[in-house]
């Protein structure tokens, strides 16, 4: 078993502790985004962080640190697709349990800070994204709260800079439907 | 995009996405840090730990498998290195010494130490055949680990048999006992 907790490795650490603060947050978003599980995008994250990581210190990445972002989006969406892949082959033996564990996530698993804003609101907004077919959602995730371009977003998705645009429209019209109830009633 | 889009758009961006909590942040940093320590991280795989509580009465259930495992492991290197000694050596004088060897010291069985390096012609094995059968599996406690949702642990004993076929049409068994375990997450209310 690996031991990180020796005081050297503290010291070291160090070193990305103050990039992860302020981008953490996006890119555990995008994971969760992709991942079906809480604990599935935490890992996720880990991997891709890790590899850039590693490609980092090797000096074998390609790019400054502004690259970091689309390389790290581009990375957890590659380990979401493997994971599944290898979730999908373990589900015959857990069919019931991941069935539980994904009803039971719908609900529990906050994507977003509630302090500096409406609950109800919150909970609404996230629903809505959380329903929507995941090549609208990541593409909205990557936009409003990646602050990524379209073209960008097409390069890490692989497709075009119009479709991108296509589907981040479509998925805020989708959306905007799906929360129409609410805006009737003025929760919104 | 009309206004509308535009307002949903806004409601969004006023979000903020969850931070990190600490640890994780820790788990992170911790992981980016120590990528060289990471076995297997070559081949593009990292393990995700687990810590498992420490509890002095399960200390005796889990001391078993363990020891199991340590004998099923040496029983497969022990088998292996037989096949090898059989396989491998082209010449009868090179297995004569092996044979002569494991006489003269039967409680030494390590039969790939003895062989002579001149006398091993290494042949090439193609797989024909592979199957893992599980043994048992068995449910252990309910844990909870770092206060995250529960987990079940279960205990699975398997074993995988491998038939390689040789250049000559010649079968080679090879049958490797292990034992696993794996958390499996608990529903809960």
């Amino acid at each position: 078993m690996r031991n990180w907790g020796n005081n050297a490795m503290k010291e070291k650490t160090s070193r990305w502790s103050a990039w992860l603060r302020e981008h953490g947050p996006r890119l555990l978003l995008f994971a969760r985004q992709q991942a079906r599980r809480q604990e599935d995008a935490e890992d996720i994250l880990q991997e891709a962080l890790v590899k850039l990581a590693r490609k980092v210190d090797e000096g074998s990445f390609v790019g400054g640190q502004e690259a970091w972002m689309p390389f790290l989006y581009t990375q957890l969406r590659r380990e979401a697709i493997d994971l599944g892949r290898r979730n999908d082959r373990r589900k015959k033996r857990e069919e019931t349990v991941v069935e539980d564990e994904e009803r039971q996530g719908k609900g529990e698993d906050a994507w977003f800070e509630s302090a500096g804003y409406d609950e109800e609101r919150k909970v609404l907004l996230e629903g809505a994204l959380k329903e929507l077919p995941r090549k609208f959602s990541e593409v909205i995730v990557m936009k409003v709260w990646g602050g990524r371009t379209f073209a960008e977003i097409g390069d890490i998705l692989d497709i075009s800079m119009n479709t991108a645009a296509s589907r981040y429209r479509y998925g805020i019209e989708a959306m905007r439907k799906r929360l129409t109830g609410a805006r009737i009633r003025g929760d919104l | 995009m009309d206004s509308d889009l535009k307002k949903i758009e806004a409601e969004l961006g006023r979000l903020s996405p969850e931070c990190l909590p600490e640890g994780l942040i820790s788990r992170m940093e911790a992981a980016m840090e120590g990528w060289q320590e990471i076995p297997g991280e070559a081949s593009g795989k990292t393990e995700k730990v687990v810590p498992f509580p420490h509890r002095e009465e399960e200390r005796t259930d889990r001391g078993r498998p363990a020891r199991y495992s340590l004998w099923a492991a040496a029983a497969s290197v022990a088998l292996l290195g037989g096949v090898a000694a059989m396989v491998f050596t082209s010449s009868p004088g090179a297995r004569d010494v092996v044979v002569g060897e494991e006489k003269r010291n039967a409680t030494k069985p390590a039969l790939t130490s003895v062989l002579n390096p001149d006398a091993v012609s290494p042949i090439e094995l193609s797989a024909k055949a592979a199957k893992r059968t599980i043994l048992d599996a068995s449910e252990r406690d309910v844990i909870i680990p770092n206060g995250a949702r529960p987990m079940r642990l279960r205990r699975v004993s398997l074993v995988d048999r491998v038939v390689f076929l040789s250049p000559d049409g010649e079968e080679v068994h090879v049958e490797v006992p292990s034992v696993n375990y794996q958390l499996v997450p608990v529903p809960t209310d």
